[in-house]
């Protein structure tokens, strides 16, 4: 039994929490994967990330004709020569991307084995340096019961050290308030990007509000739902008083196979609630256990579920 | 199935329900941290039904310390099952004390039977139930209650612990006697009897023994050992006349199934005077013979021990490899021969220098018709001698007859019989002893019909020739033949056998004369009969071994019949006077054992008791299995399944 000291699982470590954020055998690896965003998004200076904007590029993508006012240098003389129609070149129009991570940093996240907030803070670190080796904008907010700090949308790799202590110095305490952080964090951003939301969702106010505000924002929207083995299944046995770790909330429990089960029930129920809203929303959605391996969520899961390319 | 201690059975509705109560007090419960209790809070919601009984019902934890609760209290409840157990009974407990329980099984270091048959009765008596009563009874060859029936169990353990095994052999039968009167005499009705024999099996005839059909006999044999070597037979002599000499004999038997070699020695007040070696076939009987310079020259009794050399680790019984005798000067015999004439008959007892002789230097004689049974006179002589003569009666005597049938109950002349030979006769007879009767040739003989009991010394190839019959207080040799019949020719009465049978008749009867006060051997199965002062009031009898008692001689009696004599070895008797309590003189006898029988020590695998075949069993409880254990093995085991289920969260 593991819970003698009163508090989950906290005093053991599996090693990776120990581990820096980033590590060169992994930043080897993911070198050459990207941020990939589905939705059509606009950035501010033209640059490294495919538009579905139609503009001015290196890349053709298509002809239309010549309107009063066409830059002519997009004429296409051969067409004009052939056809003896004016016709306009249209070049895939690039554009850089924002890439907004939202970390959850109450202390609900603080908890299990592997830790939780360790855990999506190795995740957002690595998202954060795929971002900024892609030239895209990457900026970072954490919040607990309101949103707490921001880091500024900035581009290029040597931001990569200010993203690393950003989310190093990132303290885990409070209670959850997902809506009030996600709706402030959606107002506080004018650019549309890829939001990766990384929490445990365990709010008793709901995680709704929260995907809604990036949804109005036509924000395109990834929720990384992290949860510890501990949680999945509690190895809790005998007559017990259940302390919540952000509210102090008590509740004091008898285990037994029915109440685990229904506990299980419950939590498979919470799981799939929020997968279908997110789908609903147009969010992608991912849940994770702490046991995976870091690398391989961030190398195959997000890959596979087309965050990564 | 039954409890011995019903009072935590009673108790058990308190215990369980204490244990019931204790899940509804407030546990003080253990704080665990939890990421989130808004999951908790909803599966307790889904479960949480307003029955406060909700929780009892599915907690298998409980419901395993409830089981093992229970199994505890019915531990402690001592339950025995009751196949043929003891239903409100009244058991009699009979513990055998014979000399074969001293056997010790399994070598030197083990058990002694009585030890084994003492615990497998006390466990019968720690199983009584409330209201059972038992009685112990030990027996060898006699019967000695120990108790009345009574449901003290405090009292029974006593008189149990307090047996010892005796010297003496064994007779089941009386004490089956006893156990009969004692159920019967209880209320049959309302109690059921049963009677428990504790025993190697060896226990004599059980023929006459009879219990009710209905009544349980249980006969729970203890023992395992058979090999074993026993005197049986010990005799020491010193003919007057040859004093120079004592000769000892002894008999000793093999009753293993293995073939032994050992030493027998000869002990003389502790000193070793001598020592031989046998070699003994399996169920075989050897004699040594001692012959050694007199033993009785101070004119006091000397010590005579026999012990035999074995090894203790082959030897499970001991008590018979030893065997006492005391050896005093004889004293001449008093003999009075009643005969018509008969020269071979006076000269032999006048030349035979056991026989007391008249100042004449003869045989005190008697003509058949001045032979009057009523004659106290007659009581006086050692040996009455009656040659062809067949008195009306026979005074209580020993007698040595020729020609003619005593009057005794049962004995009967058949008639003359014509020319037999001897076929053969019994050597280890003492009239027998060193007698050729080969050369006994009969024209004519008697013919007798004989009792079962009577002993044939000598046989000839139509009847028996010489005879030795007891009836009470007296004894007889009788001879079928007519001295004076035999042909003068070769006749055996110029033969040296002749001298030799009439001085062995006169030592053996005279030996085992009732009023012999040199009766100095005797069996511990039997009694010592002494002459007493004639102003003695009573005895002190010191056994070899325990305290010495005090024996009143009460009017009427013609001799001191020390009885009791459960201890092999030498035992003293001191006469007091009947006013003034003062010593007035003293004798010792030597008691042993003395019976092939109880050297047999195999025990025996079943009793038949009138008709029924009653198989040993090795436990009493056999039938009255105390339970106790299996019911608190089985507590543990539901302790163990619990802290399991516990720990490992195996949950219904």
């Amino acid at each position: 039994m593991s819970e003698g000291d009163g508090r989950l699982d906290q005093t053991g470590t599996l090693g990776e929490d120990d581990a820096p954020l980033l590590d060169p055998d992994f930043l080897a690896k993911v070198g050459r994967l990207d941020i990939v965003s589905r939705k059509l998004l606009q950035g501010r200076v033209k640059g490294e990330k495919r538009s579905k904007k139609r503009g001015q590029s290196v890349e053709f993508a298509d002809h239309r004709q010549y309107a009063p006012g066409d830059d002519l240098r997009f004429l296409d003389w051969s067409i004009y020569a052939r056809l003896d129609r004016l016709m306009i070149k249209l070049f895939q129009e690039e554009e850089d991307l924002h890439v907004y991570l939202l970390l959850d940093a109450s202390a609900s996240m603080d908890y299990g084995r592997p830790n939780k907030f360790r855990y999506a803070q190795r995740v957002l670190a690595a998202l954060g340096y795929i971002g900024l080796v892609n030239m895209n904008r990457v900026g970072v907010g954490t919040f607990s019961s309101q949103l707490d700090r921001v880091l500024r949308p900035e581009r290029g790799r040597r931001n990569l050290r200010k993203l690393l202590h950003f989310l190093e110095q990132t303290p885990c305490a409070g209670r959850t308030d997902l809506g009030a952080a996600c709706k402030r964090f959606a107002q506080e951003q004018p650019t549309r990007g890829v939001v990766i939301l990384v929490s445990d969702f365990l709010d008793r106010g709901g995680y709704e509000d929260a995907v809604r505000y990036f949804a109005a924002r036509r924000m395109d929207v990834f929720c990384l739902h992290v949860l510890s083995p501990q949680e999945l299944d509690p190895p809790l046995a005998g007559d017990l008083k259940l302390v919540d770790v952000e509210d102090g909330d008590e509740t004091e429990v008898t285990i037994s196979g029915p109440l685990l089960d229904a506990y299980k029930k419950n939590l498979g129920a919470f799981l799939s609630g929020l997968r279908d809203f997110c789908h609903q929303r147009g969010a992608r959605y991912l849940s994770a256990s702490t046991a995976m391996p870091f690398d391989r969520l961030v190398i195959e899961q997000l890959r596979l579920h087309g965050v990564l390319r | 199935m039954e409890f011995l201690s019903t009072g935590w059975l009673l108790a058990a509705p308190g215990f369980l329900g204490a244990l019931v109560l204790l899940y509804f007090l407030k546990l003080k419960r253990r704080e665990v941290q939890v990421g989130s209790t808004f999951l908790w809070k909803q599966a307790l919601d889904d479960l949480r039904v307003n029955s406060p009984f909700q929780r009892l019902r599915m907690n298998l934890l409980l419901l395993l310390q409830l089981l093992a609760l229970l199994l505890l209290l019915l531990a402690l409840a001592r339950p025995v099952s009751s196949l043929g157990g003891l239903r409100g009974t009244d058991a009699v407990l009979l513990v055998d004390v014979s000399a074969s329980m001293q056997a010790r099984d399994g070598g030197p270091g083990g058990m002694t039977r009585l030890e084994r048959a003492k615990a497998e009765a006390r466990r019968v008596i720690e199983d009584l139930s409330f209201g059972d009563r038992a009685t112990v009874i030990a027996f060898a060859d006699d019967v000695r209650a120990l108790t009345d029936l009574t449901d003290s169990k405090a009292t029974l353990l006593q008189a149990l612990e307090g047996l010892v095994a005796t010297d003496r052999p064994t007779r089941l039968a009386p004490a089956i006697e006893r156990a009969r009167t004692l159920v019967e005499r209880g209320d049959r009705g309302e109690r059921d009897p049963e009677v428990y024999v504790f025993s190697d099996g060896r226990v004599g005839s059980l023929e006459g023994a009879a219990l009710d059909e209905d009544v349980p006999f249980l006969y729970v044999r203890v023992g395992e050992a058979e090999a074993n070597v026993g005197i049986v037979g010990v005799d020491v002599h010193t003919a007057a006349g040859y004093e120079e000499e004592t000769r000892v004999f002894a008999s000793v038997i093999n009753t293993g199934h293995a073939a032994r070699t050992l030493g027998i020695d000869l002990y003389v007040d502790d000193e070793l005077v001598g020592s031989r070696e046998l070699a003994l076939a399996p169920g075989g009987v050897v004699s040594a013979a001692f012959e050694t310079p007199f033993l009785g020259e101070t004119g006091e009794s000397r010590r005579v021990r026999l012990a035999l050399d074995t090894d203790p680790a082959e030897e499970a019984l001991t008590a018979d490899d030893v065997a006492h005798a005391l050896v005093r000067p004889p004293a001449p015999s008093r003999v009075l021969l009643v005969t018509g004439g008969n020269v071979f008959l006076q000269s032999a007892l006048s030349e035979d220098p056991q026989v007391r002789k008249t100042p004449a230097g003869g045989v005190p004689i008697l003509a058949p018709e001045a032979f009057s049974p009523s004659d106290p006179a007659l009581l006086d002589y050692d040996l009455i001698v009656l040659d062809r003569v067949t008195p009306e009666a026979l005074p209580p005597g020993n007698y040595l007859c020729f020609g003619a049938a005593p009057p005794l109950p049962g004995l009967e002349d058949l008639g003359q019989i014509e020319w037999t030979e001897v076929l053969d006769w019994d050597e280890t007879h003492p009239v027998a002893r060193f007698v050729n009767f080969a050369t006994l040739v009969l024209p004519t003989a008697r013919r007798f019909k004989l009792r079962e009991r009577d002993h044939v010394v000598v046989r000839s190839t139509l009847g028996p020739l010489v005879v030795d019959v007891r009836e009470g207080d007296r004894r007889a040799i009788v001879c079928a033949f007519d001295l004076l019949a035999l042909p003068i020719e070769g006749a055996w009465t110029f033969d040296p056998s002749f001298p030799i049978f009439l001085n062995n008749a006169v030592r053996a009867l005279s030996a085992s004369g009732r009023r012999d006060p040199r009766s100095l051997l005797v069996r511990t199965a039997d009694q010592a009969e002494l002459r007493f002062p004639p102003t003695a009031g009573a005895y002190e009898v010191t056994p070899p071994v325990g305290p010495t008692r005090t024996v009143k001689i009460l009017p009427g009696d013609d001799l001191a019949r020390v009885t009791g004599l459960d201890r092999a070895g030498l035992y003293g008797v001191t006469f007091l006077e009947r006013e003034t309590n003062a010593r007035l003189g003293s004798a010792t006898f030597a008691a042993n054992l003395l019976d092939a029988d109880e050297s047999a020590i195999t025990p025996v695998p079943e009793l038949k008791v009138e008709g029924r075949t009653v198989k040993g069993t090795e436990e009493a409880t056999e039938t009255n299995r105390d339970m106790w254990k299996w019911a608190a093995l089985a507590a543990l085991a539901f302790v163990m399944l619990e802290w399991w289920v516990y720990n490992r969260r195996v949950f219904l």
